[in-house]
């Protein structure tokens, strides 16, 4: 597929959402989860199905009322019920949020199925003294819809959000970043600062450098639109996180966790053909779906289909120094060489060529004529530095 | 692959996007890009001109396969960039040069310049341009035009300038003429004005980067100017220079060569000011009445340096 340009806003951005129907069955998704019910038992929307060991990872929840019908390792099956049976409560007690703050605040959240790193804390779930919220109210990535229509038709709920943060924070002050052009305005006071809406100011270490002027700050987190939407529902619902915003090819739709892709691409009306790509986030730092019956999670927010064809398949093929990706990387580093070395597993080699400078953005990948997996030389590249890095600090 | 409802979706790394421009879709748009100027060469030189493009893309081909085999790689000539090498060779060989010549040029260019050091990308030197060089030093009398091509009446304009002064050159040669290839030289390298259009039509279609070719014009104007105006009786203008010879055929074909040239802009921009400027040095200072293989082989063992002028990556520290 060619863009003539990554342009962040679309004017298709002002459909409004489409709520996507409740299926009979959800699967609610886990990862890393210890399950805390069996099949049979009943659960009421809401209910905790399985809590994560890590403090700083979210639980899972039932997303409606009804019967556990399997219980296996990535996911919980529940099937909706009659509601109302046997003269008990269908839904869950309610948790208030608007009392808490700081670490009460941090581990209600936890409880309502929040990773807290996508909140502005640290994984260790500490916030830092006197931190600088900037919250990204771009789209993440060309393709993606929903971040005008969340500021314009949600507007109650990231209010709701960003006073959440505030009491989760503490921060001693709170941007917003917005696409030039864009009058959106949120309430309290926040900086407001304005950006080109085109693809990569997007990334959260570039809206951080329009906010502070600084490159990689301390003591400044960027929380996304999708997060704050989420964290807003929450704190109005008093339920946990039971649905997300996402882009599906043309359209935004608010879904509820645990339904499948396939229901999604079938509401779409999009019937992928053998040997068809569906991705799951952008298009630029998605991943491919091999198996079109994964249910959503809450931190899912695009869904595209690819037809077959659409761009040569990269492979390992020899970089011939043509300079795009260094031209094009927003990060001023010379993917070329760091590729080459990540290929052949030279990492030191990879860090002092300033790999950790990455922000992930998949430009290279996009320009390379070579076709070279370069996101995934990077990536691979970026972590395998990290974990070096830890080892000596533990040694 | 994974099989769902009979259905095998497909599976890549990411990016899912891409915007089209692949190496063989680069390098055909770039043999496209030279074929106004292999077709004003058969108009100026007549059908011999094809007899050399022919033979030296045959040469290039096979060499490329047979140094595969030998080093038993992956034969990629599919990408056809030994068929866009057999093309450079060629335009820089005088229209009647002997059967042999643009074999052996094109073998060179491709066994020595390319596969030597690992495929394309991996060279350090412009192929075509080290290929020349050789066939220069080895036989040059079978390399000047004006002495093979017998059966036109075309004037070499730097061969003109170098011995019977800037006047002289001016005279015989407006720069209509220059544009329509009325000059002898190498059979294609001497088309200036379909140069002029390939090389737009490349640099446009973003096979070629902008930057080099604009430094190159920006240096053989800049230096040639500065001598003209020092001397005009003795130095011909820099438009002239731009358009004798094989200047454009240098700035946007061969300077542009993935392995040789630099990966930023601006580094780009002086690569190329450094190759145009050199063209002038040795036309004006040296023993060769036109320079600009050689300029861009010196300007290609500059590139690491100018590889160096980069950014401050972004977060670093220092």
């Amino acid at each position: 597929m060619r863009l003539s340009s990554f342009k962040l806003t679309d004017p298709a951005e002002a459909q409004p959402f489409v709520q996507v129907p409740e299926p009979e069955e959800f699967n609610v998704p886990l990862s890393g989860h210890k399950a805390l019910v069996k099949k049979g038992d009943r659960v009421r929307q809401g209910d905790r199905l399985a809590e994560h060991s890590n403090a700083a990872k979210g639980d899972a929840h039932s997303p409606v009322c009804g019967l556990v019908t399997a219980v296996t390792a990535t996911a919980v099956s529940v099937k909706k019920d009659e509601a109302g049976q046997d003269g008990q409560s269908t839904q869950a007690e309610l948790i208030a949020l608007a009392d808490l703050k700081g670490p009460e605040l941090a581990a209600a959240l936890k409880k309502l199925g929040f990773d807290l790193e996508d909140c502005g804390l640290c994984a260790c779930g500490k916030a830092a003294d006197g931190l600088h919220l900037v919250i990204n109210g771009l789209n993440p990535e060309p393709g993606i819809l929903w971040a005008d229509g969340l500021l314009s038709g949600y507007a109650q709920a990231l209010n709701a959000g960003v006073d959440l943060l505030r009491r989760l924070l503490q921060p001693s002050k709170v941007s917003l970043v917005l696409p030039e052009g864009s009058d959106r305005k949120l309430d309290g006071d926040l900086n407001v600062i304005k950006v080109k809406a085109v693809y990569p100011n997007s990334l959260d270490d570039l809206v951080i450098k329009a906010a502070t002027g600084k490159e990689r700050p301390e003591g400044v987190c960027a929380v996304s639109l999708h997060t704050l939407w989420r964290c807003g529902m929450a704190a109005l619902s008093g339920l946990p996180s039971l649905h997300t915003v996402m882009t599906v090819q043309d359209k935004n739709y608010i879904v509820p966790v645990g339904v499948s892709l396939r229901s999604l691409l079938e509401l779409a009306g999009i019937t992928a053909q053998e040997g068809d790509f569906v991705i799951l986030g952008g298009q630029l730092r998605g991943s491919a779906v091999s198996n079109p019956d994964q249910p959503v999670a809450a931190r899912h927010f695009g869904l595209f289909h690819v037809l077959q064809g659409k761009f040569a398949r990269a492979k390992e093929n020899p970089c011939i120094n043509c300079g795009l990706c260094v031209q094009y990387c927003p990060s001023h580093i010379m993917v070329n060489i760091i590729s080459r070395h990540a290929e052949f597993q030279r990492y030191d080699e990879c860090k002092g060529y300033s790999a950790l400078s990455c922000m992930d953005c998949g430009l290279c990948g996009y320009y390379c004529i070579a076709r070279r997996p370069l996101l995934q030389y990077m990536r691979e590249a970026t972590r395998m530095i990290k974990l070096n890095d830890a080892e000596i600090t533990k040694a | 692959m994974s099989k769902s409802n009979n259905i095998t979706l497909g599976v890549s790394a990411p990016p899912y996007l891409h915007w089209g421009k692949t190496i063989p879709s680069v390098m055909k748009e770039l043999c496209i890009a030279l074929l106004p100027a292999a077709i004003m060469a058969v108009c100026n030189f007549g059908p011999a001109a094809l007899k050399v493009i022919g033979l030296a893309i045959l040469a290039a081909v096979l060499t490329e396969a047979v140094c595969s085999k030998m080093t038993k790689s992956e034969c990629r000539l599919d990408d056809f960039h030994a068929v866009y090498i057999g093309m450079l060779v060629a335009f820089m060989l005088p229209a009647d040069a002997p059967w042999w010549l643009p074999v052996i040029g094109s073998a060179v260019a491709v066994g020595l310049g390319k596969m030597l050091f690992g495929g394309l990308g991996a060279n350090p030197l412009c192929p075509p341009a080290v290929a020349w060089a050789i066939l220069v030093f080895s036989w040059p009398a079978l390399m000047d035009a004006s002495s093979v091509v017998l059966n036109s009446d075309l004037l070499d304009p730097l061969y003109r300038l170098k011995y019977f002064g800037a006047a002289d050159a001016d005279a015989n040669f407006t720069l209509a003429s220059l544009l329509l290839g009325q000059q002898m030289g190498g059979l294609g390298s001497s088309q200036a004005g379909a140069l002029l259009v390939g090389g737009a039509f490349a640099a446009v279609r973003m096979n070629i980067s902008i930057e080099t070719p604009i430094g190159f014009i920006v240096g053989v104007l800049l230096l040639g100017s500065i001598l003209n105006v020092s001397n005009p009786t003795e130095y011909a203008s820099g438009v002239f220079h731009l358009f004798a010879g094989s200047t454009l055929f240098g700035a946007f074909f061969l300077a542009t060569e993935f392995g040789g040239s630099p990966s930023r802009p601006l580094a780009r921009l002086l690569y190329g000011m450094i190759a145009g400027a050199m063209t002038i040095v040795i036309r004006v200072f040296g023993i060769h009445s036109d320079g600009v293989p050689f300029a861009i082989l010196l300007a290609n063992l500059i590139m690491p340096f100018l590889d160096m002028i980069r950014p401050k990556p972004f977060g670093a520290k220092s």
